[in-house]
């Protein structure tokens, strides 16, 4: 009897400690974000030419841009965002006013963060670390940093995804199905599509997640499949005057193109092979690769060269080591300005970026896969934990697609960023496996946290622009 | 008591994947090499060359018209860019490309910039090359 509320009081100041803990991580998320939305050039990256220009196009002609003229395939929802965010910052007087459209990108990692400790609180009620655990992961995983100091239109689409799984999982787990919710979900899955393409993944794993929970709980099957009908509706409604434009002007609903076409081919130079010529050349997907290019981990380049140049594009190093690092040499160095040539340091950087990734990565891996075994295998149960489940999944099998489809010879289209929607998710895995770990084992937990807070430290410092 | 029962039965699912996870990454790291022995990376010389043509949409030859070219263990691609002819000369190392750099410069007559060195590779211009041509040559270096 005595000891009630000992455990008591000692539970309540581990929790005032979590607690403590995820408001700096918050903070820490909030300051490197807006720091990097300042210091990294607008212009340095990823398409950032195209997407600057899109955004401009867009809030001062109204007009979307045509084939030839960079992002065309790409919805306008961001740009509409980050082009109203520009004139702000013309109107402020900034020299380069698209530091506003990157410090949008900053909020929004700040408001994914939030929406993933909703998430963990829906589906794991009282664990006091494991918030803490995935938003720590969150926080440090240079692909996010980087992306969300830059004008992209990808953070927000990792908003997006993260929100409709926050809504998915509470959809389930109440087991009510309210159509009011249904509704706000379709209006989320909906308007991720007007983002990016990558929106249309998100869509489908949500869709299977309300699928997989319907089947998988009986007596709440009529209003689930009311809420499914509702989400698919108004998920497919909101984006069809996009993909109707796309299919009537290009021929194609979702990329605009076909995979015929290469992703950002130059225009024809002087010395460039005639017309004839190049309808003579085999289409892009003879390039199409053995199967050891998809599940080769480059291994040990990855870890010791994690660089183009001298680690050669395939799919699993492309993706690691640009989820870790900078592969193509777009956030730490470049032949752009102002970033640094590559040299010794610089490789000793990035390879040190592929160490502490590893331990992170492998806990990440483990406790998706566990989660996903146990919402399929508990699915009556456990069926809220499909959304997160099945996220990743579909961000896998999408960037497999792409990278399969529209073959890039330098890799190009299999970036880390690409996974970006289903990183937060991924960082559930991690909290996930982590706090398992530590509740099973609290010594070997204690190492590994110990090294994790090591890692995370690292990387942190190098998402820091 | 509820959240206890609950990570009990999480913890088998935990233990299957974290088997799983690591038999994956040994399989990862048998494949690998394995993989390395049977099918040795491609070189330098074919990855720019296909990427020269493929992705940049180049006419590329290869091979060394050129006694100083002919001296590069790793090949030789010539292309032309906007109008300007670059000879990519590949050596195996940076000591043997900064060789060949130094010979190139010794006997060019062209820009100052014409010759440049990248790590392994070395870059020779017929005239002073744009950013645009720079890049595209980088977008295909390996």
């Amino acid at each position: 009897m005595a000891k009630a509320p000992d455990l008591a009081s000692g539970r309540s100041s581990e929790g005032t400690i979590a607690l403590w803990l995820t408001v700096v991580l918050l903070v820490t998320l909030g300051a490197v974000s807006a720091h990097n939305a300042f210091a990294y050039p607008a212009a340095g990256g990823y398409d950032a030419a195209e997407h600057i220009s899109y955004a401009h196009l867009l809030v001062d002609k109204w007009e979307i841009p045509k084939q030839g003229e960079g992002d065309y395939y790409t919805p306008p929802g961001y740009y509409l965002l980050a082009g109203g965010a520009t004139r702000l910052g013309d109107a402020l007087g900034l020299s380069e006013p698209e530091h506003l459209g990157q410090l949008l990108n900053g909020l929004l990692a700040v408001g994914t963060g939030l929406l993933l400790l909703g998430i963990v609180r829906l589906l794991f009620p009282g664990r006091l670390w494991l918030p803490v655990l995935a938003l720590g992961a969150f926080v440090m995983v240079p692909v996010a940093l980087k992306t969300d100091g830059m004008f992209h239109p990808q953070p927000l689409a990792m908003f997006l995804a993260t929100l409709s799984v926050l809504l998915a999982t509470r959809l389930v787990r109440d087991g009510h199905y309210p159509w009011g919710q249904a509704v706000a979900l379709g209006l989320v899955v909906g308007s991720a599509q007007l983002v990016r393409s990558a929106g249309l993944w998100v869509f489908a794993a949500i869709l299977l997640a309300l699928v997989g929970a319907l089947v998988a709980q009986p007596e709440v099957r009529r209003p689930a499949a009311r809420a499914l009908v509702i989400v698919v509706a108004v998920g497919l409604l909101i984006p069809s005057p996009w993909y109707a434009y796309l299919q009537s002007n290009y021929g194609n609903p979702v990329f605009g193109r076909t995979s015929a076409e290469l992703p950002s081919g130059p225009a024809p130079a002087t010395g460039s092979i005639s017309s004839p010529q190049l309808a003579s050349l085999a289409p892009p997907l003879a390039l199409a690769q053995p199967l050891s290019y998809y599940t080769s981990g480059g291994l040990p380049g990855s870890f010791t060269e994690p660089h183009r140049g001298a680690l050669a594009p395939r799919f699993l190093p492309v993706l690691y080591t640009e989820t870790w690092g900078d592969y193509f040499g777009i956030w730490s160095w470049g032949v752009a300005t102002p970033r640094p040539e590559m040299s010794p340091s610089i490789n000793r950087r990035l390879a040190l970026q592929s160490f502490v990734g590893a331990v992170p990565t492998f806990l990440a891996l483990v406790g998706w896969l566990a989660l996903l075994m146990l919402a399929v295998a508990r699915a009556r149960e456990r069926a809220e934990l499909l959304a997160v489940a099945l996220m990743p999944l579909a961000a896998l099998g999408a960037v497999f697609y792409y990278a399969s489809h529209y073959v890039s010879p330098d890799g190009d289209t299999m970036k880390g960023m690409f996974l970006l929607p289903a990183i937060p998710c991924l960082a559930i895995g991690f909290g996930f496996a982590t706090d398992g770990i530590r509740r099973r084992a609290p010594r070997l937990g204690l190492v590994l946290i110990g090294l994790l807070v090591v890692c995370g430290v690292v990387s942190l410092s190098y998402g820091i622009a | 008591m509820i959240e206890a029962s609950e990570q009990q039965q999480e913890w088998p699912f935990l233990r299957v994947s974290l088997l799983v996870v690591s038999a994956f990454l040994l399989l990862e790291l048998v494949g690998t090499e394995v993989d390395r022995r049977i099918n040795p990376s491609p070189s330098s010389l074919a990855l720019t060359t296909k990427c020269l043509r493929n992705e940049k949409r180049l006419v590329v030859e290869t091979g060394a018209i050129d006694p100083i070219g002919k001296t590069a263990d790793g090949g030789v691609a010539r292309t032309r860019i906007e109008g300007n002819g670059v000879t990519i000369v590949i050596a195996s190392s940076e000591a043997k490309a900064k060789k060949i750099a130094g010979y190139y410069s010794a006997v060019s007559g062209g820009p100052e910039d014409a010759i440049q060195l990248w790590k392994h590779d070395v870059l020779v211009w017929e005239g002073s090359p744009s950013p645009t041509q720079q890049q595209t040559v980088y977008d295909c270096y390996y």
